[in-house]
């Protein structure tokens, strides 16, 4: 959490390895993250960034199959293993009937929701979003939230998140950090973030 | 996907048959085979004449669809294509440079007809770069294509200045090739041309995940684990060496590259380039037959620029997308 400005897609992007670091070192899975080939970067980390100008012809099928390009060979041919990867999210997540319909068309609680399943279909062990509730209503923003907590638990997958609804991420989260005012990073391993801590510090 | 492989070879097949001289079945077949014909003239006709025409025109209908799928799905930009984005003019400006040289700088350039399609090719590839450049400072939507239509008109004055101090003699050369054409060429370059056309397409292949990637931007593309890089200069490198050489042998052929992918895409169930690819290819190759058999103007004596034709077919078709494609952004 921060507030606009505050660096928190910086810090994402540098985990993913997209920035130079000034100094020090991301370690993923005691690896440098640095050291990762393009592939098993691709393996290790999936994203669901807040991009929305795809290819107007993508079907929800499409995107949702893009998920196992660094699976697949030259020809890009869906095995049979993929394909059940894909559908055993379709059916967890409910978006069957979507499946044919271009993803441009959907409304943005649905797109979001096909992006994350992309972004699950992957099969990565660290997902990263940046702020997944952007331009979404509140029953929308609920649902995304319950749903990453689900599936991180189901799935066993780290989720990192940067957000802006404080009080939808303390409950969702089990853990928060918070870059303050002053460009201070805390976390909350000394006591849990309630919400007044957290306006205190951020505004 | 086989029963337009037999559509092309079909129209291919027929395509001998046109043009003003009526030369009979048995005869195209006989000859086909590698038979002696008796009629030594239908025999110059079809070697030197329609072969070359109909392997010319399957040969740039493939390459510039193909050219105008990879721009399209690069830039994320429906309307995205050769003649669009200025690469053609890029080609027309080598092209002019090379038929002009003698009466502009007093040195021919024009060593040989392949001294046309390498400056071609560098045309194209020039234009390309300047498009690329611009696309990091402006994005890929419709300032792209506006800033492409300028740049086509920019180096289309340079076009105007250069016909305007050369004789009339080169002029008419260069503006017949503009009309586009699918006959101007010989058997041996019209094999050439089918050559380079189907490595060009070949190396496509290995860009189908990139491309696949790419529908998304660049950023998820990345995190797929595609090489952006690689896949830039790849794209460059095919386009370039697609449309240039085509352009060179054909003129620049308008719409094409622009209208087949379209045409593929909103036929096809899925945005997969392994579907859409070679089906840009097949159907680049057939529309381009059916242009040119249009403008051989079955049954009367006469031929159209090649240009007037693709332009008539192809303009409805992509007025027809654009107002598609608002319906399915809305």
């Amino acid at each position: 959490m921060g507030a606009n400005g505050a660096g928190k897609s910086t810090l994402l992007k540098s985990i993913m390895g997209e920035l130079p670091l000034q100094s020090g070192e991301v370690l993923l899975f005691d690896k440098k993250i640095s050291e990762f080939s393009a592939q098993e970067k691709a393996q290790a980390v999936a994203i669901v960034t807040t991009e929305r100008n795809f290819n107007p012809y993508l079907t929800v099928w499409d995107v949702l199959s893009l998920g196992r390009v660094p699976y697949l060979n030259f020809f890009a041919q869906l095995r049979q293993e993929d394909v059940q990867i894909i559908e055993s999210y379709v059916s967890l997540l409910g978006i069957g009937d979507w499946l044919q319909n271009k993803f441009n068309r959907l409304s943005d609680g649905q797109k979001q929701k096909v992006l994350i399943a992309r972004a699950f279909i992957q099969d990565a062990d660290l997902i990263v979003l940046d702020e997944p509730t952007a331009h979404l209503d509140v029953k929308n923003r609920v649902e995304v939230f319950s749903l990453l907590q689900k599936l991180s638990k189901d799935k066993n997958k780290a989720i990192i998140c940067a957000t802006h609804e404080i009080n939808i991420a303390l409950d969702y989260s089990d853990r928060t950090w918070m870059i303050d005012k002053h460009a201070n990073f805390i976390d909350d391993s000394s006591s849990k973030f309630n919400q007044e801590i957290v306006y205190c510090n951020l505004f | 996907m086989p029963i337009l492989f037999f559509l092309l070879i079909v129209l291919a097949f027929l395509s001998l048959f046109l043009g003003s001289t009526y030369i009979s079945f048995s005869s195209v077949i006989k000859h086909l085979l590698g038979n002696e014909l008796e009629n030594t003239s239908s025999a110059f006709i079809l070697t030197n004449l329609r072969l070359p025409r109909v392997l010319t025109a399957i040969s740039a209908g493939m390459g510039l669809s193909v050219s105008g799928l990879l721009m399209q799905t690069y830039f994320r930009n429906s309307l995205a294509g050769p003649s669009i984005l200025g690469i053609s003019t890029g080609a027309g400006l080598g092209v002019a440079l090379v038929t002009m040289s003698a009466s502009l700088f007093g040195v021919d350039f024009f060593l040989n007809g392949y001294s046309l399609t390498i400056a071609s090719v560098l045309g194209s590839i020039l234009v390309l770069l300047i498009v690329l450049l611009l696309s990091y400072r402006i994005g890929s939507g419709v300032l792209l294509l506006i800033a492409g239509v300028l740049l086509s008109s920019f180096i289309g004055a340079f076009l105007m200045i250069l016909q305007y101090f050369t004789n009339p003699e080169d002029v008419q050369k260069y503006l017949l090739w503009t009309m586009g054409s699918t006959t101007t060429t010989s058997l041996f370059d019209a094999v050439l041309l089918l050559v380079i056309v189907i490595v060009g397409v070949f190396f496509t292949f290995f860009l189908i995940q990139p491309l696949n990637a790419l529908m998304l931007g660049e950023k998820y593309a990345s995190s797929l684990g595609i090489d952006l890089k690689k896949t830039r200069l790849l794209i460059i490198l095919i386009t370039g060496l697609l449309t240039g050489s085509i352009t060179a042998f054909c003129g620049p052929i308008a719409f094409i590259g622009l209208a087949v992918p379209h045409f593929v895409r909103m036929k096809s169930t899925s945005a997969n380039h392994n579907l859409v690819l070679p089906y840009t290819a097949l159907v680049g190759g057939i529309a381009m037959l059916i242009a040119d058999a249009i403008a051989q103007v079955p049954f009367y004596d006469i031929q159209l620029p090649v240009n007037a034709v693709t332009s008539i077919i192809a303009a409805p078709i992509i007025i027809m997308t654009i107002v598609q494609l608002k319906t399915v952004r809305d």
